[in-house]
């Protein structure tokens, strides 16, 4: 198999634009998801470039998550890219959350990509390549938005170590997408600029093929990217002068991606 | 005349789905079928195949979900029926391996296995429900578990295309003093006339795998699909006439039908005739395909998920199986 790749969570929002953006450049799909109807629908889309492989899992159940990679390595070798894209984000006040939340967005954001990456780089042959989607929640804390953040920054060190473990084996890409409109981010009244999820995923493709292993956004984000590097404190300060706003933007409405 | 109803319940169910989705359009490509046929004939827009687990791998998980939705533990069963077109292996039955994988301690409970192909679960469910009442059995685990892909026939598409993996299972145990849940009547009959319009000649005595004059295609299901739905069309409306004056419950009371999801065609047929509310027969062939008899507890189980069927409600359980039989159980859930 030449061009192969495996998106988790690819029956919406960036998920689906990396798959279309990957089935347009002729690779083999194997896509997961949560929504079954989704998925096909997304199927549909994809039939004039190439007819993927559909897996339906809860990644935020561990046994329902390795029966995943059971199924997906009984009938294929390892995709030659593996691309972490689901992701549960729990905004709200921390004290606030379901206690089940907290379990289930470290599981499908973390313990599901360190698994996966686990069981598909042991295996043989080795993935060339693993990206982690990330996010600007990764470079600095976000307040309200306490278990994506810190789950999101627990997987770039994942990916980060990987990088120097995995060196020579396979190639491990982290993504910063910017704030994109998806329905992950759909439900919040973030008084900020969306992008639009199909040029994003076009965009990490495009840089993954270049040979990328940091891929960045040259926008807006990069403002408190670098105030928390070079002015923690002042960052804390400015934080906490917009706690109201932060809070009222990310206000939990329930768990639904 | 109505019967007396025996005051047993399902307190538990569970289902087990394999994780790989697989479409109909992937099978068009692969069997060499023109697109859109699978949809239009079967009604089957998407199935799951199973990718490398056994038959009572998936009975053991849809067993667990069902435990513990009845807040059981696997020493609280004192049987154990298989209920499934799909052995493990020709001996022992497959209850056997479920009551060990299970971790259901040795000795405790009876395990044996009933095969009616899709009717098998309802068989099972009106066997244990009478032993329950009698006081044989106090808690009863009954599942189906099918592994339909090894017996495909790639070269019957009709069959090939129609059939699903998956597990459901079912706890049952006596309804306790103001609960409403009661079975209130069953009733199976079989057509043996139809016997050949459904079956699978090898695995038996008649052709022994060991038979050289064996053939690979005889281990494979046959099916006579225009067949079966053609005796089936004229079987089911007196079956139901006859059902409803013996049960006293007129079609249009229940409140949810679930029936075995035999094919897009067998399921519009049942919505449009028979007095049933539409909106109340439970249909999700389009996404599971026909799982055998795993098909009507996991339509059940799955109605149970997504409320359309609540504790208290009226259900009717009803299909067809090789054989050819029609059966057909009414319970209070």
């Amino acid at each position: 198999m030449d061009k192969s790749a495996l998106i988790t969570g690819a029956g919406g929002g960036l998920g689906r634009g990396l798959a279309l953006a990957l089935a347009r450049r002729g690779y083999h799909l194997f896509l997961h998801g949560r929504d079954e109807s989704k998925l096909r629908a997304l199927a549909v889309e994809l039939e004039p470039y190439s007819r993927p492989s559909l897996y339906r899992a809860d990644l935020s159940d561990p046994v329902a998550c390795s029966r995943f990679i059971d199924s997906l390595l009984a009938e294929t070798a390892p995709p030659r890219l593996v691309i972490h894209n689901a992701a549960l984000m729990p905004a709200g006040e921390f004290l606030t959350l379901p206690a089940a939340e907290i379990e289930s967005t470290f599981a499908v954001n973390l313990l599901a990509p360190a698994e996966l990456t686990r069981r598909l780089c042991a295996a043989s042959p080795a993935p060339e390549g693993v990206m982690f989607i990330l996010s600007t929640a990764a470079r600095f804390p976000q307040p309200y938005n306490s278990l994506y953040s810190a789950s999101k920054a627990g997987l770039r060190f994942l990916a980060e170590s990987l990088q120097v473990e995995l060196a020579g084996r396979t190639r491990i890409c982290l993504a910063y997408p910017p704030l994109t409109d998806t329905p992950m981010t759909a439900r919040f009244a973030l008084p900020l600029p969306k992008a639009a999820p199909l040029p994003v995923a076009e965009r990490i493709i495009r840089a993954y093929e270049r040979g990328q292993n940091e891929i960045t956004w040259l926008d807006w984000e990069i403002m408190p990217v670098l105030v928390y590097r070079l002015l923690p404190r002042f960052f804390r300060h400015l934080l906490q002068s917009k706690r109201e706003m932060l809070k009222n933007a990310l206000k939990h409405e329930g768990n639904k991606v | 005349m109505p019967q007396h109803p025996l005051a047993i319940k399902i307190a538990g169910l569970g289902k087990y789905l394999p994780e790989k989705i697989v479409t109909s359009a992937e099978l068009e490509e692969q069997l060499d079928i023109p697109s859109g046929w699978v949809a239009q004939t079967t009604g089957v827009v998407s199935r799951r195949y199973a990718s490398g687990e056994t038959v009572s791998q998936m009975a053991t998980s849809a067993a667990q979900s069902a435990l513990c939705m009845a807040g059981m533990q696997p020493s609280d069963l004192d049987a154990i029926i298989g209920a499934s077109a799909s052995v493990q292996q020709a001996i022992p039955c497959t209850a056997a391996f479920v009551q060990r994988e299970l971790g259901a301690p040795d000795g405790k409970s009876a395990c044996f296995d009933i095969n009616a192909t899709c009717l098998g679960f309802v068989f099972a469910l009106q066997t244990a429900v009478h032993l329950i009442a009698a006081g044989v059995y106090k808690n009863v685990l009954i599942f189906s578990s099918e592994l339909a892909t090894f017996s495909r026939n790639p070269k019957q598409w009709e069959s090939a295309v129609l059939f699903g993996d998956g597990a459901a299972a079912a706890i049952v145990t006596a309804a306790q003093p103001g609960e409403a849940s009661a079975l209130w009547h069953s009733r199976f009959v079989t057509y043996s006339s139809g016997a050949e319009l459904t079956q699978l000649v090898g695995g038996g005595t008649l052709h022994h795998p060991n038979d050289p004059a064996t053939t690979p295609e005889m281990n494979m299901f046959d099916m006579d699909g225009p067949g079966v739905f053609k005796k089936a069309a004229r079987l089911v409306p007196p079956f139901l006439d006859e059902f409803s004056k013996t049960s006293g419950i007129k079609n249009g009371d229940y409140d949810q039908v679930i029936p075995h999801q035999a094919s897009g065609h067998g399921l519009k047929l049942l919505t449009a005739r028979f007095g049933f509310h539409p909106e109340r027969v439970f249909n999700h062939i389009h996404e599971r395909g026909n799982c055998i008899a795993a098909s009507i507890p996991l339509a059940l189980t799955e109605a149970v998920e997504a409320g359309r069927v609540k504790r208290g409600d009226k259900v009717l359980l009803l299909g067809t199986g090789a054989g050819l039989s029609v059966g057909g159980l009414a319970f209070t859930f």
